[in-house]
């Protein structure tokens, strides 16, 4: 009855082919789009929470109150009257405490260097330390050791040095912040993602020695965050209690900073791709309901033109049961038709995607398995009061109207 | 058994005063082997009579024993299951689905009733090998011509095996090659035992017929046996020699048949005396202002 049923649609949508695929447009589109944005969010997420446990797994990360939200754009990185929470007397409380290996304060102290060019981003001074908390990957070079942390040495960040420097390995070329000149030690991979923090982009940034924060801020510099590794990520939990008990006690309260572990910090980065991903899926979902209606048109479009054709039908002997079901299957058909196409189309999408930009989407069959099955759904739904009208046509006039 | 037995078959159509009497009380038995051919003016409730015939209307009064079986007040499915079964359509525009091939449109009524794809393939094959169109069950309608849609058509209607063959003017979009292959068929499967009845226009038809009725504002005006072969005198003499193509050529062939027989409201009070309503009045009345008309 169900193949009957399809291999007739299937004819139907062959006869009018331009018609069938106009309507299949709007559940292809919806269906793609769905499977599409969810499968880049997917990746994105993935690749988030996979930097964050590649750099953080033992790492606690202390900020300032104001930056800990993911409303703060860039610009609020250097708003010192926001960052100024933060001080170097905390990283040093804090690399006290049991469990702490090492304590980085990353002070801002400039926000822009010259040499060929002119680089604009953030500066910060951080010490010999870093390395340990940050385990980044260098192109070249290697990062300045406590020996050389009293030298004005640093390292660029990907994009800092192709704005500073016209050659591609600029090893030992100088540069200068405020008319002072430091030492490039080397240069940092592209972040593909930034760790620790959700506003600022190391790949726009410098890392000079923290001796260089005495003589570029001789009043102090504020500090963007301090990042505590942790020998024994089993205290994960109690160390960042600790912190949390000493830097109250030192800041006489809890509201300036916020103490954020791997697993806090991977929630709260993702949350934004969460929300547009959301958005994206009720927009998607809002498409698939007006396509839906577009079926239901063009289904009631073609019981009108096909009344004829129901009265031959009705006169052979076709019951108003297998009439109904007969149209319902034409309009699921078409939309399990659209949602195979929508979904083939996407995972193309992904594919072109994955290969030609740095974004690493991960198809997701759930998705397109429940979008495919949605869109069935609606087709059934939106189908049936157009399958209803023919259903219930009266044979003789039916087969006498054309 | 009687394949069909109508008995006092009214059909109304409309409200109050714009009610339209279709059919009144006709009363007619067919017997199994019978080809019956139905005449009329156009209006006269031919075709009323096939559409209940055909279970494709409910008579308003009257009883309808199909095969021994009440149909009357069948609901739509039942009547949808009763025509897929026992009922065979001929239509006189043929009504084959152009999407689809020769052997698909007759293996349709099958599809209806359940039958697997490949069985309902073959005995549509061989029902057109019955038909002379084996050959051509492949092609789409529109590259056969008319005679042969029509053919197909019948062999359709005959793939269920019906009791009856129901055709309304056949032959009417036909020209005579066509019409000529479509009543050989006919005729051939009355031989066969098939039960038919069909309307027609063309009294040179009447030929094939063993039995002729004469329709005229929803009665049944006149029934006649014929012997196959010969055309029934009285449809050739007076009624259709020339074709219709006004209303005034049609009164004309009513007033002509009106003097012809024997008085109408007469015969149907000897038919049943017992009845005698306002309807039919009304219907006298009616005859009676044509007659004024076509003076």
């Amino acid at each position: 009855m169900i193949v009957r049923n399809v291999s007739m649609a299937i004819q139907t949508m062959r006869a009018s082919r331009a018609r069938s695929v106009l309507t299949m447009l709007g559940v292809i589109i919806a269906v793609g789009a769905v499977t599409s944005v969810v499968s880049i969010g997917n990746g994105i997420q993935t690749s988030l929470a996979r930097q964050a446990n590649q750099y953080s797994d033992n790492v606690i990360t202390v900020r300032p109150a104001h930056l800990s939200g993911s409303e703060g754009p860039l610009s609020s990185v250097t708003s010192a009257s926001a960052v100024a929470a933060l001080n170097q007397k905390d990283a040093d409380a804090i690399y006290d405490l049991t469990y702490v290996e090492s304590s980085v304060p990353l002070s801002i102290v400039g926000t822009s260097a010259k040499a060929d060019g002119e680089f604009k981003g953030v500066v910060f001074a951080a010490n010999s330390d870093l390395p340990t908390v940050l385990s980044p990957d260098l192109d070249v070079g290697s990062f300045y050791t406590p020996k050389e942390s009293s030298n004005n040495v640093a390292v660029l960040g990907a994009n800092a040095a192709d704005a500073l420097f016209d050659q591609n390995v600029p090893l030992g070329r100088s540069f200068t912040i405020r008319g002072q000149q430091f030492i490039v030690s080397g240069v940092l991979s592209q972040f593909p993602t930034t760790p620790f923090s959700n506003d600022a982009n190391f790949n726009n940034a410098i890392f000079v020695s923290d001796s260089a924060v005495s003589s570029l801020a001789p009043n102090g510099a504020p500090v963007y965050e301090i990042l505590a590794k942790i020998s024994d990520s089993k205290q994960l939990d109690a160390a960042s209690d600790d912190i949390t008990t000493t830097l109250a006690k030192l800041h006489g309260s809890k509201d300036d900073f916020v103490v954020l572990t791997p697993e806090k910090l991977a929630t709260e980065s993702t949350a934004t791709f969460e929300l547009i991903t959301d958005l994206t899926l009720a927009a998607a979902i809002i498409t698939l309901l007006v396509s839906g209606v577009g079926i239901m048109n063009v289904m009631l479009v073609s019981v009108t033109e096909r009344t004829h054709e129901i009265g031959i039908r009705k006169a052979l002997g076709a019951t108003n049961r297998q009439i109904l079901s007969q149209f319902v299957t034409e309009a699921a058909t078409l939309c399990v038709a659209g949602s195979v196409i929508g979904a083939a189309i996407s995972y193309v999408c992904i594919i072109l995607l994955s290969l030609f930009t740095n974004l690493t989407p991960q198809y997701n069959w759930q998705v397109a398995g429940a979008s495919c099955i949605a869109a069935c759904l609606f087709g059934i739904f939106f189908g049936t009061l157009p399958a209803l009208k023919a259903a219930r046509k009266d044979p003789i006039s039916a087969l006498r109207g054309e | 058994m009687a394949v069909i037995e109508l008995q006092d078959v009214s059909k109304l159509y409309g409200f109050g005063d714009a009610t339209t009497l279709a059919l009144d009380e006709v009363s007619l038995t067919i017997e199994k082997g019978e080809f019956v051919a139905v005449m009329g003016p156009s209006g006269c409730g031919k075709s009323t009579l096939m559409n209940i015939i055909g279970l494709l209307d409910r008579p308003t009064h009257g009883t309808y024993s199909l095969n021994g079986r009440r149909v009357d007040r069948l609901r739509p499915n039942q009547a949808a299951k009763m025509r897929r079964d026992t009922l065979g359509f001929i239509f006189q525009s043929f009504n084959l689905l152009s999407r689809m091939t020769v052997l698909d449109n007759v293996a349709m009524p099958l599809m209806y009733k359940g039958v697997g794809t490949v069985k309902r393939q073959k005995i549509a094959s061989s029902i057109l090998e019955r038909v002379g169109m084996q050959k051509r069950e492949y092609f789409m309608p529109s590259q056969l011509s008319g005679g042969q849609v029509q053919c197909a058509a019948i062999a359709r209607a005959l793939v269920n095996n019906p009791a009856l063959l129901i055709a309304d003017e056949p032959t009417g979009n036909l020209d005579s090659n066509g019409s000529l292959l479509v009543m050989e068929l006919l005729s051939e499967l009355h031989k066969d035992g098939h039960t038919i009845i069909f309307v027609t226009h063309n009294p040179e038809l009447t030929r094939y017929a063993s039995r002729v009725l004469y329709m005229h504002d929803g009665a049944i005006v006149h029934d006649e046996k014929t012997a196959i072969g010969q055309v029934a005198p009285l449809a050739r003499k007076h009624m259709y020699s020339i074709a219709k193509s006004s209303e005034e050529d049609d009164l004309a062939g009513v007033s002509t048949l009106m003097k012809a027989l024997p008085d109408k409201a007469e015969k149907r009070v000897r038919k049943s005396p017992a009845k005698k309503n306002s309807t039919r009045k009304k219907r006298a009345t009616t005859v009676k202002k044509k007659k004024g008309a076509s003076k």
